[in-house]
Protein backbone atom coordinates (compact mmCIF):
# COMPACT_ATOMS: atom_id res chain seq x y z
CA UNK A 1 0.00 0.00 0.00
CA UNK A 2 1.33 3.34 -0.71
CA UNK A 3 1.37 6.53 1.31
CA UNK A 4 -2.14 7.80 -0.53
CA UNK A 5 -3.77 4.44 0.03
CA UNK A 6 -2.71 4.12 3.36
CA UNK A 7 -4.29 7.31 3.73
CA UNK A 8 -7.63 7.19 1.65
CA UNK A 9 -8.12 3.77 4.30
CA UNK A 10 -7.54 5.51 7.41
CA UNK A 11 -9.42 8.40 6.45
CA UNK A 12 -12.66 6.47 5.82
CA UNK A 13 -11.77 4.79 9.57
CA UNK A 14 -10.98 1.57 8.19
CA UNK A 15 -7.43 0.07 9.32
CA UNK A 16 -4.13 0.86 7.15
CA UNK A 17 -1.44 -1.17 7.33
CA UNK A 18 0.84 1.62 9.44
CA UNK A 19 -0.07 4.61 11.50
CA UNK A 20 1.56 7.35 9.85
CA UNK A 21 3.80 9.79 11.46
CA UNK A 22 3.82 13.60 11.42
CA UNK A 23 6.81 15.00 13.29
CA UNK A 24 6.80 18.98 14.04
CA UNK A 25 10.24 20.72 14.75
CA UNK A 26 11.10 24.26 15.72
CA UNK A 27 13.46 25.66 13.55
CA UNK A 28 15.93 25.74 16.23
CA UNK A 29 14.93 22.07 17.26
CA UNK A 30 15.79 21.52 13.44
CA UNK A 31 19.25 23.48 13.56
CA UNK A 32 20.16 21.27 16.57
CA UNK A 33 19.74 17.89 14.61
CA UNK A 34 21.04 19.10 12.00
CA UNK A 35 24.39 20.21 14.14
CA UNK A 36 23.97 16.34 15.64
CA UNK A 37 23.25 14.37 12.44
CA UNK A 38 25.15 14.20 8.32
CA UNK A 39 22.27 14.85 5.92
CA UNK A 40 22.53 10.56 5.10
CA UNK A 41 21.20 9.87 9.17
CA UNK A 42 18.58 12.44 8.86
CA UNK A 43 17.44 11.42 5.83
CA UNK A 44 15.59 8.28 7.82
CA UNK A 45 13.50 10.92 9.65
CA UNK A 46 12.16 12.68 6.59
CA UNK A 47 8.59 12.63 6.48
CA UNK A 48 8.96 10.95 2.93
CA UNK A 49 9.65 7.79 5.38
CA UNK A 50 6.94 8.32 7.85
CA UNK A 51 4.00 10.66 6.11
CA UNK A 52 3.85 10.83 2.79
CA UNK A 53 2.63 13.80 1.83
CA UNK A 54 2.97 16.53 -0.81
CA UNK A 55 1.88 20.51 0.35
CA UNK A 56 0.43 23.01 -2.00
CA UNK A 57 -0.25 26.55 -0.77
CA UNK A 58 0.13 29.89 -1.94
CA UNK A 59 2.97 31.86 -1.57
CA UNK A 60 3.62 35.83 -2.53
CA UNK A 61 2.56 37.36 -6.20
CA UNK A 62 4.89 38.58 -8.39
CA UNK A 63 3.86 42.04 -7.39
CA UNK A 64 5.02 41.52 -3.84
CA UNK A 65 7.91 39.57 -4.25
CA UNK A 66 9.40 42.11 -6.52
CA UNK A 67 10.02 44.61 -3.21
CA UNK A 68 12.54 42.32 -2.22
CA UNK A 69 10.37 39.30 -0.32
CA UNK A 70 12.56 36.77 1.39
CA UNK A 71 11.70 33.92 4.63
CA UNK A 72 12.87 34.02 7.59
CA UNK A 73 12.20 30.78 9.20
CA UNK A 74 12.04 32.30 12.61
CA UNK A 75 9.33 34.43 12.11
CA UNK A 76 6.10 33.19 11.93
CA UNK A 77 4.64 32.88 8.45
CA UNK A 78 7.55 34.83 8.09
CA UNK A 79 7.17 36.15 4.02
CA UNK A 80 7.88 39.33 3.34
CA UNK A 81 9.94 42.54 3.02
CA UNK A 82 12.55 43.82 6.39
CA UNK A 83 11.43 46.89 7.96
CA UNK A 84 14.61 47.15 10.02
CA UNK A 85 16.82 44.42 11.27
CA UNK A 86 14.67 42.26 13.78
CA UNK A 87 11.26 43.54 12.09
CA UNK A 88 9.23 41.83 8.95
CA UNK A 89 6.40 43.05 7.27
CA UNK A 90 4.00 40.65 5.20
CA UNK A 91 1.45 41.10 2.28
CA UNK A 92 -1.16 42.03 4.76
CA UNK A 93 0.92 44.73 5.84
CA UNK A 94 0.94 42.63 9.62
CA UNK A 95 4.46 42.88 11.23
CA UNK A 96 6.05 40.94 13.38
CA UNK A 97 9.34 41.31 15.33
CA UNK A 98 12.14 38.42 16.64
CA UNK A 99 13.18 38.30 20.20
CA UNK A 100 16.28 39.15 21.46
CA UNK A 101 17.35 35.11 21.29
CA UNK A 102 16.12 35.20 17.24
CA UNK A 103 14.05 32.31 17.94
CA UNK A 104 10.52 33.34 18.09
CA UNK A 105 8.55 36.20 16.60
CA UNK A 106 5.72 38.23 17.60
CA UNK A 107 3.23 41.17 15.89
CA UNK A 108 4.13 43.93 16.75
CA UNK A 109 1.87 45.81 14.45
CA UNK A 110 -1.30 45.35 13.12
CA UNK A 111 -2.76 47.77 10.49
CA UNK A 112 -5.93 47.94 10.78
CA UNK A 113 -5.35 48.73 14.73
CA UNK A 114 -6.58 52.55 13.69
CA UNK A 115 -8.95 51.93 11.53
CA UNK A 116 -13.44 52.68 12.05
CA UNK A 117 -16.31 51.10 10.40
CA UNK A 118 -15.66 53.62 6.99
CA UNK A 119 -12.02 53.60 6.75
CA UNK A 120 -11.83 49.65 6.87
CA UNK A 121 -13.61 49.68 3.17
CA UNK A 122 -9.60 51.62 1.93
CA UNK A 123 -7.89 47.96 3.10
CA UNK A 124 -8.11 45.24 0.78
CA UNK A 125 -7.06 42.00 1.64
CA UNK A 126 -4.26 40.20 -0.43
CA UNK A 127 -5.56 39.13 -4.12
CA UNK A 128 -5.74 35.26 -3.93
CA UNK A 129 -5.85 35.06 -8.22
CA UNK A 130 -2.96 37.46 -8.19
CA UNK A 131 0.04 36.47 -10.56
CA UNK A 132 2.33 33.76 -9.28
CA UNK A 133 0.23 33.47 -6.17
CA UNK A 134 0.71 29.68 -6.87
CA UNK A 135 4.07 28.31 -8.28
CA UNK A 136 2.25 24.83 -8.46
CA UNK A 137 0.24 23.51 -11.43
CA UNK A 138 -2.44 20.83 -11.70
CA UNK A 139 -0.25 18.74 -13.37
CA UNK A 140 2.03 18.88 -10.70
CA UNK A 141 -0.38 17.36 -7.91
CA UNK A 142 -1.80 14.83 -10.45
CA UNK A 143 2.18 13.81 -10.24
CA UNK A 144 2.31 13.79 -6.49
CA UNK A 145 -0.48 11.92 -6.59
CA UNK A 146 1.40 9.29 -9.89
CA UNK A 147 3.50 8.82 -7.18
CA UNK A 148 1.62 7.67 -4.26
CA UNK A 149 1.68 10.87 -2.15
CA UNK A 150 -1.20 11.82 -0.28
CA UNK A 151 -1.64 15.81 -1.56
CA UNK A 152 -2.36 18.59 1.32
CA UNK A 153 -3.54 21.99 0.36
CA UNK A 154 -2.92 25.01 2.89
CA UNK A 155 -3.91 28.52 3.18
CA UNK A 156 -0.02 30.01 3.73
CA UNK A 157 -1.80 32.04 6.89
CA UNK A 158 -3.96 31.41 9.81
CA UNK A 159 -7.65 31.12 9.40
CA UNK A 160 -9.86 33.53 10.59
CA UNK A 161 -9.38 34.44 14.34
CA UNK A 162 -6.06 34.35 14.50
CA UNK A 163 -5.57 36.18 11.36
CA UNK A 164 -7.92 39.34 12.10
CA UNK A 165 -6.25 39.69 15.59
CA UNK A 166 -3.31 40.08 13.87
CA UNK A 167 -4.66 42.54 11.68
CA UNK A 168 -6.80 44.45 14.13
CA UNK A 169 -4.67 43.48 17.27
CA UNK A 170 -5.80 41.45 20.05
CA UNK A 171 -7.53 43.80 22.34
CA UNK A 172 -9.02 46.09 20.30
CA UNK A 173 -10.71 42.80 18.36
CA UNK A 174 -11.58 41.66 21.49
CA UNK A 175 -13.76 44.89 21.99
CA UNK A 176 -15.12 44.86 18.64
CA UNK A 177 -16.37 41.40 19.47
CA UNK A 178 -18.37 42.88 22.26
CA UNK A 179 -19.44 46.04 20.87
CA UNK A 180 -18.70 46.80 17.51
CA UNK A 181 -20.46 43.61 15.26
CA UNK A 182 -20.10 45.63 12.32
CA UNK A 183 -16.80 46.32 12.16
CA UNK A 184 -16.33 42.44 12.73
CA UNK A 185 -18.43 41.15 9.88
CA UNK A 186 -17.02 43.52 7.66
CA UNK A 187 -13.50 42.26 8.60
CA UNK A 188 -14.65 38.66 7.87
CA UNK A 189 -16.21 39.22 4.54
CA UNK A 190 -12.82 40.91 3.57
CA UNK A 191 -10.85 37.76 5.09
CA UNK A 192 -13.48 35.43 3.35
CA UNK A 193 -12.97 36.99 -0.32
CA UNK A 194 -9.08 35.29 0.29
CA UNK A 195 -9.84 32.28 1.84
CA UNK A 196 -12.56 31.55 -0.63
CA UNK A 197 -10.87 32.16 -3.16
CA UNK A 198 -7.49 30.25 -2.26
CA UNK A 199 -9.50 27.33 -1.53
CA UNK A 200 -10.94 27.19 -4.96
CA UNK A 201 -7.97 27.01 -6.41
CA UNK A 202 -6.97 24.38 -4.22
CA UNK A 203 -10.30 22.63 -5.31
CA UNK A 204 -9.20 23.11 -8.65
CA UNK A 205 -5.70 21.89 -8.19
CA UNK A 206 -7.20 19.04 -7.05
CA UNK A 207 -5.60 18.78 -3.58
CA UNK A 208 -6.81 15.55 -1.13
CA UNK A 209 -7.03 17.53 1.92
CA UNK A 210 -7.06 21.21 2.85
CA UNK A 211 -5.48 22.31 6.26
CA UNK A 212 -7.52 25.08 8.19
CA UNK A 213 -5.15 26.58 11.20
CA UNK A 214 -6.65 29.01 13.82
CA UNK A 215 -6.03 28.36 17.79
CA UNK A 216 -9.38 29.32 19.43
CA UNK A 217 -7.90 27.94 22.48
CA UNK A 218 -5.31 27.38 24.82
CA UNK A 219 -4.99 24.69 27.43
CA UNK A 220 -7.70 26.28 30.10
CA UNK A 221 -10.37 26.26 27.73
CA UNK A 222 -11.30 28.70 24.43
CA UNK A 223 -9.39 32.10 23.54
CA UNK A 224 -12.13 33.52 22.08
CA UNK A 225 -15.91 32.22 24.34
CA UNK A 226 -17.71 30.13 21.99
CA UNK A 227 -20.76 31.78 21.90
CA UNK A 228 -18.63 34.64 20.22
CA UNK A 229 -16.71 32.04 18.36
CA UNK A 230 -20.49 30.21 16.74
CA UNK A 231 -21.49 33.79 16.06
CA UNK A 232 -18.55 35.57 13.93
CA UNK A 233 -16.04 32.41 13.00
CA UNK A 234 -17.89 29.44 12.01
CA UNK A 235 -20.24 31.03 9.83
CA UNK A 236 -16.52 31.94 7.76
CA UNK A 237 -15.68 28.73 8.44
CA UNK A 238 -18.98 26.93 7.04
CA UNK A 239 -18.68 29.43 3.91
CA UNK A 240 -15.12 28.36 3.25
CA UNK A 241 -15.96 24.59 3.31
CA UNK A 242 -18.76 24.83 1.45
CA UNK A 243 -16.28 26.28 -1.60
CA UNK A 244 -14.05 23.52 -0.68
CA UNK A 245 -16.48 20.69 -0.69
CA UNK A 246 -17.17 18.49 -2.50
CA UNK A 247 -14.13 18.60 -4.24
CA UNK A 248 -11.61 18.29 -1.32
CA UNK A 249 -13.30 15.86 0.48
CA UNK A 250 -11.25 16.19 3.29
CA UNK A 251 -10.76 18.88 5.42
CA UNK A 252 -8.34 19.44 8.51
CA UNK A 253 -8.81 21.68 11.69
CA UNK A 254 -5.85 22.77 13.56
CA UNK A 255 -6.08 24.37 17.26
CA UNK A 256 -3.79 24.38 19.79
CA UNK A 257 -5.70 23.58 23.08
CA UNK A 258 -8.37 22.80 24.59
CA UNK A 259 -11.69 23.07 22.10
CA UNK A 260 -13.81 20.67 23.24
CA UNK A 261 -16.98 22.91 23.65
CA UNK A 262 -16.95 23.56 19.70
CA UNK A 263 -15.64 20.29 18.34
CA UNK A 264 -19.48 19.11 17.61
CA UNK A 265 -20.12 22.74 15.88
CA UNK A 266 -16.41 21.77 13.78
CA UNK A 267 -18.04 18.15 12.77
CA UNK A 268 -21.25 19.92 11.59
CA UNK A 269 -19.78 22.16 9.12
CA UNK A 270 -17.81 19.30 7.47
CA UNK A 271 -14.15 18.91 9.65
CA UNK A 272 -13.56 15.44 9.57
CA UNK A 273 -9.77 15.94 10.83
CA UNK A 274 -8.71 16.99 14.11
CA UNK A 275 -5.62 18.34 14.90
CA UNK A 276 -3.41 18.08 17.11
CA UNK A 277 -5.36 16.66 20.06
CA UNK A 278 -3.10 18.29 22.35
CA UNK A 279 -3.26 15.95 25.29
CA UNK A 280 -2.06 18.16 28.04
CA UNK A 281 -5.61 19.46 28.25
CA UNK A 282 -7.69 17.09 25.95
CA UNK A 283 -7.60 13.36 26.42
CA UNK A 284 -7.35 11.73 23.29
CA UNK A 285 -8.89 8.51 24.43
CA UNK A 286 -12.05 10.48 25.31
CA UNK A 287 -11.86 12.55 22.01
CA UNK A 288 -11.54 8.76 20.25
CA UNK A 289 -14.62 7.58 22.46
CA UNK A 290 -16.79 10.37 21.61
CA UNK A 291 -16.01 11.99 17.98
CA UNK A 292 -14.08 8.77 16.61
CA UNK A 293 -16.65 7.95 14.36
CA UNK A 294 -16.62 11.40 12.49
CA UNK A 295 -12.84 12.43 13.21
CA UNK A 296 -9.98 11.27 12.40
CA UNK A 297 -7.29 12.72 15.26
CA UNK A 298 -3.96 13.93 14.10
CA UNK A 299 -1.24 14.39 16.53
CA UNK A 300 -1.59 12.52 20.16
CA UNK A 301 2.47 13.98 21.68
CA UNK A 302 3.12 16.44 23.85
CA UNK A 303 5.51 18.67 22.88
CA UNK A 304 5.01 20.43 26.53
CA UNK A 305 5.93 17.73 29.20
CA UNK A 306 6.69 14.50 27.63
CA UNK A 307 8.94 15.40 25.00
CA UNK A 308 10.91 18.12 26.45
CA UNK A 309 11.03 16.93 30.50
CA UNK A 310 10.08 13.03 30.00
CA UNK A 311 12.67 10.04 30.16
CA UNK A 312 13.24 8.22 26.87
CA UNK A 313 10.54 5.41 28.48
CA UNK A 314 7.77 7.90 29.13
CA UNK A 315 7.95 9.47 25.44
CA UNK A 316 7.67 5.51 24.16
CA UNK A 317 5.07 5.04 26.93
CA UNK A 318 3.11 8.15 25.11
CA UNK A 319 3.48 6.75 22.04
CA UNK A 320 2.43 3.66 22.72
CA UNK A 321 -0.62 5.16 24.54
CA UNK A 322 -1.80 7.53 21.67
CA UNK A 323 -2.09 4.37 19.57
CA UNK A 324 -3.71 2.24 21.94
CA UNK A 325 -6.60 4.74 22.24
CA UNK A 326 -6.73 6.21 18.50
CA UNK A 327 -5.88 3.71 16.18
CA UNK A 328 -8.69 1.29 16.33
CA UNK A 329 -10.74 1.30 13.24
CA UNK A 330 -8.45 3.54 11.27
CA UNK A 331 -8.68 7.13 11.73
CA UNK A 332 -5.82 8.38 13.57
CA UNK A 333 -2.31 10.00 12.54
CA UNK A 334 -0.10 10.22 15.05
CA UNK A 335 2.31 13.38 15.71
CA UNK A 336 3.63 15.82 17.69
CA UNK A 337 0.92 18.21 19.39
CA UNK A 338 2.89 21.27 17.90
CA UNK A 339 6.72 22.16 16.80
CA UNK A 340 9.22 20.24 19.08
CA UNK A 341 11.46 22.88 21.29
CA UNK A 342 15.04 23.23 20.81
CA UNK A 343 15.49 22.30 25.21
CA UNK A 344 13.78 18.66 23.97
CA UNK A 345 16.95 15.55 24.21
CA UNK A 346 17.47 13.92 21.01
CA UNK A 347 16.87 11.09 22.70
CA UNK A 348 13.48 11.37 23.21
CA UNK A 349 12.74 12.91 19.35
CA UNK A 350 14.79 9.17 18.49
CA UNK A 351 12.30 7.49 20.88
CA UNK A 352 9.66 8.69 19.06
CA UNK A 353 10.51 6.98 15.86
CA UNK A 354 11.54 4.33 17.54
CA UNK A 355 8.00 3.43 19.30
CA UNK A 356 6.09 4.50 16.42
CA UNK A 357 8.26 2.02 14.11
CA UNK A 358 7.26 -0.53 17.50
CA UNK A 359 3.90 0.28 17.70
CA UNK A 360 2.71 1.61 14.64
CA UNK A 361 2.05 -1.37 12.56
CA UNK A 362 -1.82 -2.85 12.61
CA UNK A 363 -0.36 -6.31 11.16
CA UNK A 364 1.66 -5.98 14.79
CA UNK A 365 -1.04 -5.07 16.92
CA UNK B 1 -28.92 59.96 40.79
CA UNK B 2 -30.86 56.25 41.06
CA UNK B 3 -29.18 54.78 44.16
CA UNK B 4 -28.77 51.68 42.64
CA UNK B 5 -26.76 53.10 40.02
CA UNK B 6 -23.41 51.42 41.37
CA UNK B 7 -24.97 47.88 41.29
CA UNK B 8 -26.20 48.23 37.62
CA UNK B 9 -22.26 49.52 36.16
CA UNK B 10 -21.53 46.32 38.34
CA UNK B 11 -23.80 44.49 36.75
CA UNK B 12 -22.87 46.03 33.19
CA UNK B 13 -19.43 45.34 33.66
CA UNK B 14 -19.83 41.43 34.86
CA UNK B 15 -22.60 41.09 31.71
CA UNK B 16 -19.80 43.25 29.29
CA UNK B 17 -22.48 45.32 28.09
CA UNK B 18 -19.95 47.85 27.07
CA UNK B 19 -22.61 50.74 26.00
CA UNK B 20 -24.40 50.73 29.03
CA UNK B 21 -20.92 50.33 31.52
CA UNK B 22 -20.50 53.39 30.08
CA UNK B 23 -23.15 55.19 30.47
CA UNK B 24 -23.40 54.22 33.89
CA UNK B 25 -19.94 54.92 35.18
CA UNK B 26 -20.46 58.42 33.27
CA UNK B 27 -23.56 58.58 35.62
CA UNK B 28 -21.61 57.41 38.90
CA UNK B 29 -19.18 60.30 37.92
CA UNK B 30 -21.23 63.08 37.32
CA UNK B 31 -23.40 62.39 40.60
CA UNK B 32 -20.08 63.25 42.30
CA UNK B 33 -20.19 59.75 43.93
CA UNK B 34 -16.50 58.64 45.92
CA UNK B 35 -14.10 57.83 43.56
CA UNK B 36 -12.85 54.63 46.20
CA UNK B 37 -16.51 53.81 46.84
CA UNK B 38 -16.91 53.58 42.46
CA UNK B 39 -13.61 51.22 42.62
CA UNK B 40 -14.18 49.22 44.82
CA UNK B 41 -17.25 48.40 43.64
CA UNK B 42 -16.15 47.40 39.80
CA UNK B 43 -13.41 45.47 41.37
CA UNK B 44 -15.86 43.47 43.24
CA UNK B 45 -17.51 42.75 39.45
CA UNK B 46 -14.19 41.90 38.45
CA UNK B 47 -14.14 39.18 41.11
CA UNK B 48 -16.89 38.04 39.83
CA UNK B 49 -15.74 37.80 36.14
CA UNK B 50 -12.59 36.08 37.14
CA UNK B 51 -15.23 33.92 39.13
CA UNK B 52 -16.98 32.79 36.01
CA UNK B 53 -14.10 32.48 34.52
CA UNK B 54 -13.21 29.71 36.91
CA UNK B 55 -16.45 28.36 36.16
CA UNK B 56 -15.94 27.84 32.37
CA UNK B 57 -18.40 30.06 31.63
CA UNK B 58 -16.45 32.48 30.61
CA UNK B 59 -13.09 32.56 28.40
CA UNK B 60 -10.09 34.39 27.21
CA UNK B 61 -12.03 36.88 25.34
CA UNK B 62 -14.72 37.84 28.54
CA UNK B 63 -11.41 38.62 30.55
CA UNK B 64 -9.66 41.11 28.15
CA UNK B 65 -12.96 43.06 27.74
CA UNK B 66 -13.14 42.91 31.28
CA UNK B 67 -10.06 44.36 31.76
CA UNK B 68 -10.80 46.70 28.93
CA UNK B 69 -13.72 48.44 30.62
CA UNK B 70 -11.74 48.44 33.51
CA UNK B 71 -9.32 50.18 32.31
CA UNK B 72 -11.56 53.05 30.97
CA UNK B 73 -12.98 53.45 34.41
CA UNK B 74 -9.46 53.81 36.20
CA UNK B 75 -7.71 55.89 33.63
CA UNK B 76 -10.71 58.56 34.58
CA UNK B 77 -10.70 57.81 38.86
CA UNK B 78 -7.12 57.86 38.72
CA UNK B 79 -6.68 61.31 39.48
CA UNK B 80 -9.12 61.31 42.18
CA UNK B 81 -7.55 58.32 43.63
CA UNK B 82 -3.75 59.60 44.34
CA UNK B 83 -4.37 60.93 48.10
CA UNK B 84 -6.50 58.39 49.09
CA UNK B 85 -4.97 55.24 47.68
CA UNK B 86 -2.44 53.34 48.72
CA UNK B 87 -1.36 50.22 46.85
CA UNK B 88 -2.12 46.55 47.80
CA UNK B 89 1.35 45.58 46.81
CA UNK B 90 4.15 46.18 43.71
CA UNK B 91 4.49 43.70 41.59
CA UNK B 92 6.86 43.69 38.73
CA UNK B 93 5.56 41.73 35.30
CA UNK B 94 7.58 40.90 32.43
CA UNK B 95 7.50 37.95 29.52
CA UNK B 96 10.92 36.41 30.19
CA UNK B 97 14.13 36.79 27.34
CA UNK B 98 13.26 34.14 24.65
CA UNK B 99 9.39 34.63 24.83
CA UNK B 100 6.82 37.23 23.80
CA UNK B 101 3.42 35.36 24.20
CA UNK B 102 1.95 38.58 26.26
CA UNK B 103 -1.91 37.78 25.74
CA UNK B 104 -1.87 35.69 29.67
CA UNK B 105 0.39 38.73 30.96
CA UNK B 106 -1.96 41.34 29.94
CA UNK B 107 -4.64 39.28 31.42
CA UNK B 108 -2.90 38.90 35.08
CA UNK B 109 -1.85 42.71 34.58
CA UNK B 110 -5.49 44.19 34.37
CA UNK B 111 -6.70 41.48 37.12
CA UNK B 112 -3.76 42.80 38.90
CA UNK B 113 -3.96 46.88 37.93
CA UNK B 114 -8.27 46.07 38.73
CA UNK B 115 -7.13 44.54 41.96
CA UNK B 116 -5.27 47.10 42.94
CA UNK B 117 -1.97 46.46 42.53
CA UNK B 118 0.89 48.62 41.23
CA UNK B 119 2.21 46.92 38.34
CA UNK B 120 5.48 47.52 36.98
CA UNK B 121 5.57 46.03 33.12
CA UNK B 122 8.07 45.17 31.50
CA UNK B 123 6.78 43.84 28.23
CA UNK B 124 8.36 40.75 26.67
CA UNK B 125 11.75 38.92 25.74
CA UNK B 126 13.29 40.80 29.43
CA UNK B 127 16.28 39.87 30.13
CA UNK B 128 16.68 38.43 33.82
CA UNK B 129 18.87 41.46 34.91
CA UNK B 130 16.24 43.41 33.80
CA UNK B 131 13.49 42.07 36.38
CA UNK B 132 16.15 42.72 38.99
CA UNK B 133 17.13 45.95 37.97
CA UNK B 134 13.20 46.87 38.35
CA UNK B 135 12.72 44.88 41.11
CA UNK B 136 15.48 47.23 43.07
CA UNK B 137 14.27 50.35 41.62
CA UNK B 138 10.55 50.33 42.81
CA UNK B 139 10.92 48.16 45.87
CA UNK B 140 8.65 45.46 44.63
CA UNK B 141 8.20 42.48 46.82
CA UNK B 142 7.00 40.03 43.82
CA UNK B 143 8.24 39.25 40.44
CA UNK B 144 5.41 37.81 37.79
CA UNK B 145 7.13 36.06 35.09
CA UNK B 146 5.20 34.76 32.09
CA UNK B 147 6.57 32.12 29.69
CA UNK B 148 4.58 30.03 27.19
CA UNK B 149 7.33 28.15 25.44
CA UNK B 150 8.82 25.21 27.33
CA UNK B 151 12.28 26.91 26.66
CA UNK B 152 11.82 29.73 27.63
CA UNK B 153 10.62 29.04 30.91
CA UNK B 154 13.89 27.52 31.65
CA UNK B 155 15.03 30.91 31.48
CA UNK B 156 13.14 32.16 34.80
CA UNK B 157 15.95 30.10 36.40
CA UNK B 158 18.54 33.11 35.54
CA UNK B 159 16.38 35.43 37.52
CA UNK B 160 16.41 33.91 40.42
CA UNK B 161 20.14 33.25 39.92
CA UNK B 162 20.33 37.11 39.28
CA UNK B 163 18.54 37.96 42.46
CA UNK B 164 20.53 35.89 44.53
CA UNK B 165 23.83 37.46 43.12
CA UNK B 166 22.17 41.11 44.14
CA UNK B 167 21.15 39.71 47.45
CA UNK B 168 17.75 40.51 47.09
CA UNK B 169 16.11 36.54 46.71
CA UNK B 170 14.73 36.72 50.30
CA UNK B 171 12.68 39.84 50.10
CA UNK B 172 11.25 39.18 46.44
CA UNK B 173 8.77 36.18 45.71
CA UNK B 174 8.84 34.55 42.41
CA UNK B 175 5.51 33.27 40.32
CA UNK B 176 5.37 32.24 36.87
CA UNK B 177 2.70 31.52 34.43
CA UNK B 178 1.81 30.26 31.43
CA UNK B 179 0.71 26.97 29.31
CA UNK B 180 3.88 25.31 30.10
CA UNK B 181 4.57 26.27 33.48
CA UNK B 182 4.26 22.65 36.41
CA UNK B 183 4.61 22.66 39.83
CA UNK B 184 7.84 20.43 39.77
CA UNK B 185 9.07 23.83 38.59
CA UNK B 186 9.00 25.42 41.74
CA UNK B 187 11.45 23.66 43.17
CA UNK B 188 14.16 23.30 39.53
CA UNK B 189 14.08 26.43 39.06
CA UNK B 190 13.98 28.03 42.64
CA UNK B 191 10.45 29.60 42.23
CA UNK B 192 7.73 30.41 44.74
CA UNK B 193 4.81 29.60 42.28
CA UNK B 194 4.39 28.26 39.12
CA UNK B 195 0.64 28.18 37.35
CA UNK B 196 -1.10 28.08 33.98
CA UNK B 197 -4.19 29.35 34.51
CA UNK B 198 -4.00 33.76 35.25
CA UNK B 199 -6.76 33.78 37.76
CA UNK B 200 -5.15 31.41 39.78
CA UNK B 201 -1.82 33.41 39.60
CA UNK B 202 -3.64 36.18 40.69
CA UNK B 203 -5.04 34.59 43.73
CA UNK B 204 -1.55 33.59 44.61
CA UNK B 205 -0.47 37.18 44.43
CA UNK B 206 -3.28 38.31 46.49
CA UNK B 207 -2.37 36.08 49.32
CA UNK B 208 1.17 36.87 49.05
CA UNK B 209 0.37 41.00 49.89
CA UNK B 210 -2.19 39.85 52.31
CA UNK B 211 0.60 37.71 54.41
CA UNK B 212 3.19 40.88 53.68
Amino acid sequence: MNWREQFLRLLEHEEPDVIPLDVWCSPAFRAKLESQFSPEELARFSPDQWLGVRSVAPGVPEEFARKGVVHEPFIHYGTGIWIDEDTMEDEWGIRRRLTATRTESRVVYSPLRDLDLDSLDDYHSPDPYATGRFSITKEDVKRYKEEGYWVVGNFGIDAFWCQSWFLRGFNQLTIDLFANSEFVEKLMSKLLEYYVGVGRKLAEFGVDQANIYDDIACQTGMIVSPRLWRRYIKPQYRILIEALQPRVKYIFFHSDGDLRPVIPDLIEIGVNILNPVQPDCMDPAELKKLYGDELTLWGGLSVQDTLPHGRVEDVKREVKRAIESCAARGGFVLGTSNNITQDTPTRNFLAVYEAAKEYGKYSLR
Amino acid sequence: MNPDTLGRLRQALVELDSPKYDELLKEALSADMEPMKILDTLRSGMEEVGDRFERSEYFVSELVMAGELMKRALSVLKPHLKNVHRARGKIVLGTIIGDLHDIGKEIVKSLLVSAGFEVHDLGIDVPPEVFVQKTKETGAHIIGISALLSTSIANTAMVVESLKEAGIRDEVKVIVGGAAARPWMIEKYGLDAAVYDAVKGVEIIKMWAEEK
